[in-house]
């Protein structure tokens, strides 16, 4: 049928069914920014136009129902290179990170502002009601609402934004804004989906229905008869390479314990095979073609099943070690199960799978029993975390073609040479045959660090030459990607009556699911990222990973560490309850300081022996003196609603700059032949700002302006190797990279000029913008340096690289504070106010920061709070969708929600700078906890903490 | 997914698709459930009610009428709504769902926890409705209860006399999310005596449901004590255990919002 539509002011005439979903049809016309989230349930508002002037989900309309109607999409907003005021002002505002869901909230707005002159919060509120963003929190939405109405009377407003700092720096510390912003908030290109060519396939998984389960026997030939299927792969015809899909460092301290199709399937929507296939329809309709036979397994969910005498085993494999084996390897693995196969170890990890131990560890400083003794008042008790979901707004997807004889994977991870060295091992290719290319991720928060899909869409590309979309579903997502690792703490402390820490007991039991990826550093990050808050000489821990047969664990931005923080910090709270000591006090006693020596994390090493630090700087002192202040601690506050009782909370929190002795990035400066230079990064950008961030570091260092440095960033073709964006390195270890190869930039440009100038270097120096001076008065520019390098007489055009390592780990602290209402009838906690303080050393993109720190709080008041992962009996995932599984959003946002940075000057990091990224989501389970209790006097000590726990923590519900 | 799409330009026509049709065809009011991806069936055929002029709120004698293809965020702007409405209104879900829901759509789905059906039966409306038979008016509680047949022309809210006092109460788990309880009373404070209490509530039966037993217990006397009052509830409600809460959550939950929206009506001062 043909439809009329008024399609961003122009008339358009669209073929297509009546009954076909407007979004599919957008996106067919060329419309990419409506964008899918949710499986078309229409609870994630990423797909909203406006229809006749009015927001709307474009998936839950059919064509039928908008003929004749006037659309209207991001596209439209502005002519090309130009941005509207509304989008200027989310970039300015720093509202803009994985920009997924950008167009939509824009067009919320956008609606908002047609009607309403001049809105208040409540209208804005309500304006992004039915926006799901995991990044940005929201929060900065406010600031980009009253930029663009400030800027309708007066264009060149700029307003305050966010603090700057380091005012003898031209851009690092300012804000500006992001490199990509543009891209993002026109809606234009930039995302795996679209990249796609016409012809190519859809590949489609067949999930287990089972949680444990042997494959009896698999018979795909009736789907492979089917018109339009193009490959089926199962355990018979995969190749039979054991891998580990945790993206980290070669060697990984993760075991090797997964093919890519397995003869045992451990996990309900575990693969049992892959369509490729013309369409999707047929795809779909092929996977209901094959037939399997499962051997059916007790299922094992928790970690006291997992560990208990005689419970069904996940992985009764053949065990092997690169380095390190046992002596009685040979004895232990007399009794494996050929069909359950192999696992490698890179190095040992101290596991047992035979008994579902998946890895342990322990160690400690000083004499723990010693301390207890010393301690007169000692505190043990048990915390809980169930399992949330990472929920990036684009789904787990990938785009893989040949081009000639390579193979390029347009991917959306955080490791992207990572998955090119673990692709090209289980398809036996060498790494120059396979060329990554990182588009824009639309939120990866952990999800993406692991090779969730790529794999499969490359391998199945290699055999049949055939380009391939695979795109998980929303369900796939939520039961077949990553989730936070389930752990059970169990803390003891011991104190004097002074309120001095003698001991601290932290044993730690974590499940890791099916697969080990992570099983090891996840957990151990539990300890390492909480227990060098306190300094304390006589201190233990002790980590054990299980195996079960839950929806796979992995990494979740925190990596571990809001688990162990929400236990410590917690139990930290209720000794201070317990020794009568105010907890602030309580914090400010014990806590590291400047100068600290954190002994602890030698034996915190992921796997290796680690390395002591020092503390060099720690703004915690600051950051705890002005949060008190901002929240007035210690002043008690009474509701007007008698039924309310309100409560204040604080924890201090920490995180780390990267991995020192692991991690490495890369970068490469070249000059173009108008002295104007091209940045290339190893870095991977999720929507943190990376990319900006190292754009601005040579711009500083080159002294010329940001424009003048473009960068192409995390294409493994292109760019030089970088392990990526996790451990919250990005800064740290890109950023110091790009420092360093504009520093080598810097040095060849003294050089040229000197001899341009007939001067000694030692009198030369750069100057903004892009020329080098000397103290004679005389320059040249950067644009006479290129043309005469670039010359046939000339030294040749200017490259530059330069690395990172670093053997020293900055730490970023924060200090969050809250205050919630707890209404006493129906349970509800209600955030009133929020402050997360953090410092950062110095932060390179303030606005952005705050949008991290924003984020990351509200993400983690989702599991504070909210969310929680609900299995049934036999595995399944009960809650794997936006309806079920609740996540918050606008509506959920502290009534007074700051984020405050605290400016330290780091010696390691370039331009002073430690990491933003995971830090921020530490805080809110044990800040809302100690809130909870402080208002009702009950420590809920399983997250999350929903209405009917707390009420029942209360007394009030009958069982 | 549907294969078919009807544009019906009258109402007996819509009526005679969906007859000829038999369980092949659903009526396509906004779409934001019909559409929905993720609904378990999805009809072959979709009936789509959006040609036949039924939008629209119009005050009339003695009440408001509002069209069926209304929507809740048209319902929401509207200045000749009661307030009680408003209220429920700004309780379903978000702003992008309410841009498209229709309140005719809201009624045909009729779900146990659908925001506006519990202040509408304690504001009396009535339905009218489109059947094979001819139009006839139906009261929203036989509706909820009982069979759901034809199309919804419009809901009928009566002016509330001026001594009605009304008020609601909801619960959910964010502030998107579906509501888990939602209750609406409505009564009259007779010299002080509750007279004439209606109290509705979702979340705790297959459909939103009316506490006949609790409506009578109040009458005639001063409000009860709070722990009166959610007693009588609690032991009026019987609500299942699912994964948004178990059965004694929703019960407590109930008696307490219940509770408040009669001691939040009874304290008013007047009404409207």
């Amino acid at each position: 049928m043909r439809f009329t539509v008024t399609l961003n002011g122009s008339p358009r005439t669209i073929e297509a069914e009546a009954h076909e979903g407007v979004k599919d049809v957008l996106r067919r016309e060329g419309i990419l920014s409506v964008r899918a989230g949710c499986d078309g349930e229409g609870t994630c508002g990423s797909c909203a136009a406006l229809l006749d002037g009015r927001l709307v989900n474009t998936c839950l309309l059919v064509m039928g129902q908008v003929a004749g109607r006037d659309i209207r999409t991001v596209e439209g907003l502005a002519r090309p290179l130009e941005l509207s005021a509304l989008q200027a002002a989310f970039v300015d505002a720093g509202v803009v990170q994985c920009g997924f869901c950008t167009p939509a909230m824009l067009m919320a707005i956008q609606e908002l502002l047609e009607k309403v002159e001049a809105p208040t919060r409540a209208q804005v509120r309500d304006a992004l009601s039915g926006t799901f963003c995991r990044c940005t929190g929201y929060e900065q939405v406010y600031n980009a609402v009253e930029l663009a109405l400030k800027r309708r009377r007066d264009p060149s407003y700029k307003g305050f934004i966010a603090p700057e700092f380091r005012q003898d720096l031209r851009h690092v510390g300012k804000n500006r804004r992001k490199v990509d912003g543009y891209q993002l908030a026109r809606g234009a290109a930039a995302f795996v989906e679209d990249r796609v060519r016409p012809g190519h396939c859809h590949l489609k998984i067949l999930g287990s229905s089972h949680a444990h389960a042997y494959i009896k026997s698999i018979d795909t030939s009736r789907a492979e008869t089917l018109q339009g299927v193009v490959l089926v792969v199962t355990h018979k015809n995969c190749p039979d390479v054991w891998y580990n899909a945790a993206g980290q460092g070669f060697p990984e301290p993760s075991p090797y314990d997964r093919k890519m199709f397995g003869e045992k399937v451990l996990h309900v929507g575990d693969r049992v095979a892959a369509v490729v296939a013309e369409t999707e329809e047929i795809a779909r309709a092929a996977l209901g073609l094959i037939e399997v036979e499962y051997d059916v397994l007790p299922p094992v969910l928790t970690i006291d099943q997992a560990k208990a005498p005689g419970a069904p085993i996940l992985h009764h494999s053949k065990v092997e070690y690169v380095v390190g084996a046992p002596a009685d390897l040979d004895a232990y693995n007399r009794s494996a199960e050929p069909r359950d196969g192999r696992i490698i170890y890179q190095f040992p990890i101290q596991a047992d799978p035979h008994s579902n131990l998946a890895a342990s560890v322990s160690g400690g400083i000083g004499d723990i029993d010693k301390g207890f003794a010393e301690a007169e008042v000692i505190l043990e008790r048990e915390y809980e975390t169930s399992q949330v979901q990472c929920t990036p707004l684009e789904p787990h997807v990938v785009y893989t073609r040949m081009e000639a004889d390579r193979l390029v994977i347009h991917a959306s991870t955080q490791v992207p040479w990572h998955l090119r060295r673990i692709i090209g091992r289980i398809l036996g290719v060498p790494e120059n045959r396979i060329r990554v290319v990182k588009e824009r991720v639309g939120g990866g928060f952990g999800a993406k660090q692991d090779m969730v899909l790529e794999e499969v869409a490359a391998y199945c590309t290699w055999v049949t030459g055939r380009d391939i979309l695979f795109c998980l579903t929303r369900e796939e997502e939520f039961i077949a990607s990553r989730t936070r690792h389930v752990m059970r703490v169990r803390i003891k402390l011991g104190a004097r009556r002074d309120g001095s820490l003698t001991a601290m007991y932290m044993d730690l039991e974590a499940n890791t699911g099916p697969y080990g990826a992570h099983c090891l550093t996840v957990p151990m990050n539990a300890c390492s990222k909480s227990l060098p808050l306190f300094m304390c000489e006589n201190v233990l821990f002790q980590v054990h990973t299980y195996y079960s047969n839950i929806p796979p664990t992995g990494a979740y931005q925190g990596y571990g560490a809001p688990q162990g923080s929400f236990a410590l910090q917690l139990a930290a709270a209720e000794l201070s309850d317990e020794l009568g000591i105010d907890h602030l006090a309580f914090l400010e006693k014990n806590r590291v300081r400047d100068g600290s020596m954190l002994e602890i994390l030698r034996c915190l090493g992921e796997g290796r022996e680690g390395i002591p630090q020092k503390v060099f700087t720690c703004g915690l002192g600051p950051a705890l003196e002005q949060g008190s202040r901002m929240l007035e601690w210690g002043k008690r506050d009474e509701s007007t609603d008698p039924d309310v009782k309100i409560g204040k909370g604080v924890v201090i929190v920490q995180q780390g700059s990267g991995l020192p002795g692991l991690d490495m990035a890369n970068a490469a400066v070249t000059m173009f032949g108008d002295g104007t230079f091209m940045l290339l990064s190893g870095g991977t950008d999720l929507g943190t700002g990376l990319d900006t961030v190292v754009v601005k570091i040579a711009a500083e260092t080159l002294c010329t302006r940001m424009e003048d440095v473009s960068v192409i960033a995390a294409d493994t073709d292109v760019t030089p190797f970088d392990t990526g964006a996790y451990a919250s390195s990005g800064t740290y270890f890109s950023g110091g990279a790009a420092r360093n190869a504009a520093l080598e930039m810097k040095r060849l440009l003294l050089r040229e000029a000197a001899q341009m100038l007939g001067e000694p270097e030692e009198n030369l120096r750069l100057e903004f913008p892009s020329r080098v001076m000397s103290r004679s008065g005389c320059f040249v520019t950067y644009e006479q340096i290129a043309r005469r390098t670039q010359s046939g007489t000339g030294n040749g055009q200017l490259t530059a690289s330069g690395r990172f390592i670093s053997d020293k780990a900055s730490f970023p602290y924060g200090a969050h504070f809250c205050e919630v209402g707890v209404d006493t009838r129906t349970g509800k906690v209600k955030l009133h106010k929020y402050y997360a303080l953090q410092d950062a050393g110095t932060p390179i993109n303030p606005e952005l920061a705050l949008g991290q720190m924003f984020g990351a709080v509200l993400k983690t008041v989702g599991h504070s709070l909210y969310e929680e992962m609900l299995l049934d009996e036999q595995g399944r995932c009960l809650n794997a969708n936006f309806v079920d599984y609740k996540v918050p959003q606008m509506g959920e946002l502290p009534d007074d929600f700051q984020a405050i940075l605290i400016e330290t000057d780091d010696p390691f990091g370039p331009f002073g700078a430690k990491s933003i990224s995971e830090i921020s989501c530490n805080g809110a389970a044990p800040c809302i906890a100690a809130a909870i209790h402080d208002a009702v006097g009950v420590w809920i000590r399983t997250w999350p903490f929903t209405p009917e726990k707390v009420l029942r923590a209360l007394g009030k519900l009958a069982t | 997914m549907a294969s078919h799409f009807h544009v019906p330009e009258t109402i007996e026509d819509a009526l005679r698709l969906r007859r000829e049709l038999h369980g092949a065809a659903s009526f396509l009011a906004g779409g934001t459930e019909v559409n929905n991806r993720k609904a378990k069936e999805a009809p072959e055929h979709l009936v789509w009610l959006g040609r036949l002029g039924l939008g629209g709120i119009t005050h009339r004698d003695e009440g408001v009428s509002i069209g069926a293809m209304t929507t809740l965020q048209e319902i929401l702007e509207s200045e000749i709504i009661h307030p009680a409405i408003h209220q429920a209104t700004s309780n379903h879900a978000n702003r992008n769902i309410r841009n498209v829901a229709t309140i005719g759509g809201h009624l045909g789905v009729c779900r146990s926890c659908a925001d506006l059906i519990p202040v509408l039966l304690t504001l009396g409306a009535r339905l009218r409705v489109a059947t094979d038979s001819g139009e006839i008016e139906r009261d929203l509680e036989s509706w909820v209860l009982g069979e759901r047949d034809g199309i919804v022309l419009s809901v009928e809210v009566p002016d509330p006399p001026g001594d009605l006092r009304i008020a609601i109460e909801n619960h959910s788990r964010t502030a998107n999310d579906l509501s888990l309880i939602a209750a609406a009373v409505s009564l009259r404070n007779d010299a002080g005596r509750v007279r004439n209490a209606i109290v509705a509530v979702g979340g705790v039966s297959r459909t939103v449901i009316r506490l006949r037993p609790v409506e009578a217990a109040l009458d005639g006397r001063p409000l009860p004590a709070r722990h009166e009052v959610e007693a009588l509830v609690a032991a009026h409600v019987d609500p299942i255990t699912d994964i948004r809460g178990s059965a004694a959550f929703k019960r407590h939950l109930a008696a307490t919002l219940v509770e408040r929206a009669l001691r939040s009506a009874w304290n008013q001062e007047g009404c409207r």
